[in-house]
């Protein structure tokens, strides 16, 4: 094959263009430590990436999704375990003031007491968190007990809607214990329906009463129903327990996934930087060996050694 | 008669090597002059023996006589030119022209679409998703609700800024097609060039010359062509040629006169057949259906997808009804007004804790919409490394062919030092031969019957 100059020079001139470009990208990889610049560079891994990246949006999402239901469910059942000891309190009173040897009187003040006690579990049935009232159901921007009116008013205002969260795709759990429904309900609204503050006025009245068949009736039938109310918060605890642990569990799952997909991200998207500084070092190499070689190349002619 | 010779004849014969040595030297020195000139083809001298002179005397047998040479002479400036590379050469020119013009406006593509990355659809849609969660979490919210709108309005705009700049790139390769087949654009400059050649050639020709010059211009101006379109080439008589584009049934040029002049067959070039070459693929890229389009359809599938999916979900128009085109996506006027109005539950009575429809529009992540989109971004992609790929080896190939060429054609230094040295020691010898014949005639004229003076 016949050799010109020109072709010498082109040659040269488009191998360091090569080297150049080599370069140019390696450095480009260096300095942004990503491989996968522009869709063209690996087209079925960005696709992956722009799902694994949409995944991990998700995961996020739940995992503030779950620590948002934690904190609702946390507070929902301190709420309960102070309703509980309020119970107990109630229970011993009652027990008092069921015994023969209480006077009116006395009977008058632990009536009293009781009332007050109705007065805390309807706060407490008022409890809210982040400005949402926990226990209204999914009436959840008013307050679900009266607690200002006198004489009091002890209707419930929520309604029986489930409040429940997203913790993973297409799983919800239900964050709010509902305490209008069921038998009895875990508080009621009063008017005999058997609830927490039901039975509460019931054992007040029992105890305003003073007859005989009133006393009959704190030990047997208020004690009983005191009985049934401790026997649903409890109920109710438990679930949230189970709740909670699901939480728990949701949360380990969704570490794991969002892991695995940082790392799918990361191999896709990501320099493995020993690889990327050896391909700059190539780059360079290269790049001055066909520095070098056109220099070389290029001056000498025969016209050099001609006379 | 014995002998039929002047006593000058050999003069004549050194005088003929002299200046044919020197013509040699001319086109060696026009070599050299031109080495780098774009477009040159180098040239060489083509040599023939002068015709011989018929000599009775010393024919040996017979009556026939002998014919004496009587030097040299110049035949021809050839150029040394190949048709075959010349073909190879312009097939890859319209080749890379195409997958260059084409990977170009892909990459163009590749960089309005920020992907992936943070700044992408595939981040805002990610977003609205985000704000539909936290609807879902804190109904009661009206904050929620507006960060929800500001969340959409910003996929809204960015889906519509997306589906512009795809708009903007197509209309921009139709400028640059219209640029390039408009009156004094490109191709009929070009053209008319090639046809006024095309006619001094012919006369040159016709009249017994050798336009080397105009040739070389001329196939240059074809080489510029074959870039833009895909060129066949129909010789015609007297060295001329005609010139058409690809699979176009008009053709550029015959001979002087440009088909196309005064206005180009805009009718039978666009949209088809494709002329091949930087038109071909700025045809490709811009015409009604093309490859922008097709993206563009790719995204208004998407956009159809995620509104309607969306407004399903919500029961009502959270992206405005009309509004199922990228190039029309919008946040309902009304919810865009009032953010409250954004619905979160389908119970009777609307209890502000509950939250069964933000739930249902949340869940609608990684959905068909999200897949939509990403197998868009996958496809641009694949064509973009498709084109990137075409590219390179086109141009592999095209540095190939050209390297062949400029291995024919192409000026040597060495090669012409070389000639210089030959020619100039051919010059010097019939130089010699001259003063050698001068001597002769020297004792011829100036000793003849002197002996003894």
């Amino acid at each position: 094959m016949r050799i010109t100059q020109n072709m010498l020079n082109d040659r040269v001139l488009s191998d360091l263009g090569r080297a150049m470009t080599r370069l140019d990208r390696a450095t480009q990889e260096m300095s942004t430590q990503r491989k996968l610049l522009r869709p063209s560079d690996d087209p079925v891994g960005a696709q992956r990436a722009v799902l694994t990246r949409a995944q991990l949006k998700e995961n996020e999402q739940y995992e503030d999704n779950i620590s948002q239901a934690r904190g609702w469910m946390q507070t929902t059942s301190d709420t309960l375990a102070e309703i509980t000891k309020l119970l107990h309190r109630a229970t011993e009173l009652t027990v008092q003031g069921a015994t023969d040897s209480a006077g009116p009187e006395a009977r008058l003040n632990i009536a009293q007491e009781i009332d007050q006690i109705v007065a805390a579990v309807k706060h407490a049935g008022n409890t809210s968190y982040g400005g949402v009232y926990l226990f209204a159901g999914t009436a959840t921007t008013a307050p679900p007990y009266d607690t200002t009116t006198v004489p009091p008013v002890d209707t419930y205002a929520g309604d029986n809607g489930i409040v429940a969260r997203e913790i993973g795709p297409g799983v919800s759990v239900q964050i709010n214990a509902l305490v209008n429904t069921g038998t009895p309900p875990l508080l009621g609204g009063g008017g005999g329906d058997g609830g927490l503050i039901d039975t509460l006025r019931s054992i007040s009245a029992h105890l305003k009463g003073g007859t005989p068949a009133d006393a009959e009736a704190l030990r047997t039938t208020d004690l009983r129903a005191l009985q049934a109310n401790l026997t649903r918060i409890n109920e109710t605890q438990a679930q949230l327990g189970a709740t909670l642990n699901r939480l728990d569990a949701a949360e380990d799952r969704l570490a794991a996934s969002t892991e695995a997909a940082t790392r799918l991200l990361s191999d896709t998207e990501d320099v493995d930087t020993a690889t990327a500084i050896l391909e700059l070092n190539t780059a360079q190499t290269v790049y001055e060996a066909a520095l070098k070689t056109g220099a070389t190349i290029i001056q000498p002619s025969l016209l050099d050694f001609l006379r | 008669m014995p002998s039929g010779i002047s006593s000058f004849f050999g003069l004549n014969t050194a005088l003929r090597g002299l200046q044919t040595t020197q013509a040699a030297l001319d086109v060696t020195a026009h070599n050299i002059a031109n080495a780098d000139t774009q477009g040159y083809t180098r040239q060489t001298v083509d040599l023939e023996q002068f015709v011989g002179l018929k000599v009775t005397s010393g024919a040996r047998s017979g009556n026939g006589g002998a014919l004496l040479g009587g030097g040299v002479d110049v035949s021809a400036y050839r150029r040394i030119r190949d048709a075959f590379a010349d073909l190879q050469y312009r097939t890859q020119k319209s080749i890379h022209g195409e997958a260059d013009t084409t990977a170009q406006t892909l990459s163009n593509v590749e960089l309005v679409l920020n992907e992936p990355g943070d700044k992408g659809i595939a981040t805002l849609l990610s977003r609205l998703w985000d704000a539909w969660q936290q609807v879902a979490n804190q109904p009661e919210d009206t904050a929620t609700k507006g960060a929800l709108v500001v969340n959409a309005t910003a996929l809204a705009d960015g889906i519509r800024a997306l589906d512009a700049q795809l708009a903007a790139i197509k209309d921009n390769a139709a400028t640059e097609f219209a640029a390039y087949t408009a009156v004094g654009g490109d191709v009929l400059a070009n053209a008319a060039e090639i046809a006024r050649l095309n006619a001094q050639i012919k006369q040159a020709t016709a009249a017994g010359q050798q336009p080397n010059a105009l040739l070389d211009q001329r196939d240059l101006l074809i080489d510029r062509l074959s870039e833009l379109g895909h060129v066949t080439i129909t010789e015609l008589p007297n060295n001329s040629v005609q010139i058409a584009f690809g699979n176009v049934a008009t053709p550029l040029l015959v001979d002087d006169t440009t088909a196309w002049e005064p206005t180009p067959p805009a009718t039978t070039l666009y949209p088809t057949p494709s002329p091949g070459g930087k038109l071909g693929a700025l045809q490709e890229l811009s015409q009604t259906g093309g490859t922008i389009d097709q993206y563009r359809a790719d995204l208004n599938a998407f956009v159809a997808q995620l509104v309607n999916d969306v407004n399903t979900a919500h029961g009502a128009p959270f992206f405005a009804a009309g509004g199922t085109t990228a190039a029309t996506i919008a946040v309902d006027p009304g919810i865009l007004a009032d953010p409250t109005t954004v619905q979160t539950t389908a119970i009777a009575g609307s209890p502000p804790g509950a939250n069964d429809i933000a739930l249902a529009v949340a869940a609608l992540r990684g959905g068909t919409a999200d897949r939509l989109y990403a197998g868009f971004v996958l496809r641009i992609g694949s064509e973009a490394r498709d084109a990137n790929r075409r590219v390179s080896a086109a141009e592999a190939v095209l540095s190939s062919a050209d390297t062949r060429r400029q291995s024919v054609s192409g000026v040597s230094i060495d090669e012409e030092m070389a000639n210089m040295i030959r020619f100039q020691r051919g010059y010097q010898a019939s130089a010699r031969t001259m003063s050698t014949l001068d001597d002769m005639l020297d004792t011829l004229i100036n000793r003849t019957g002197r002996v003894g003076l």
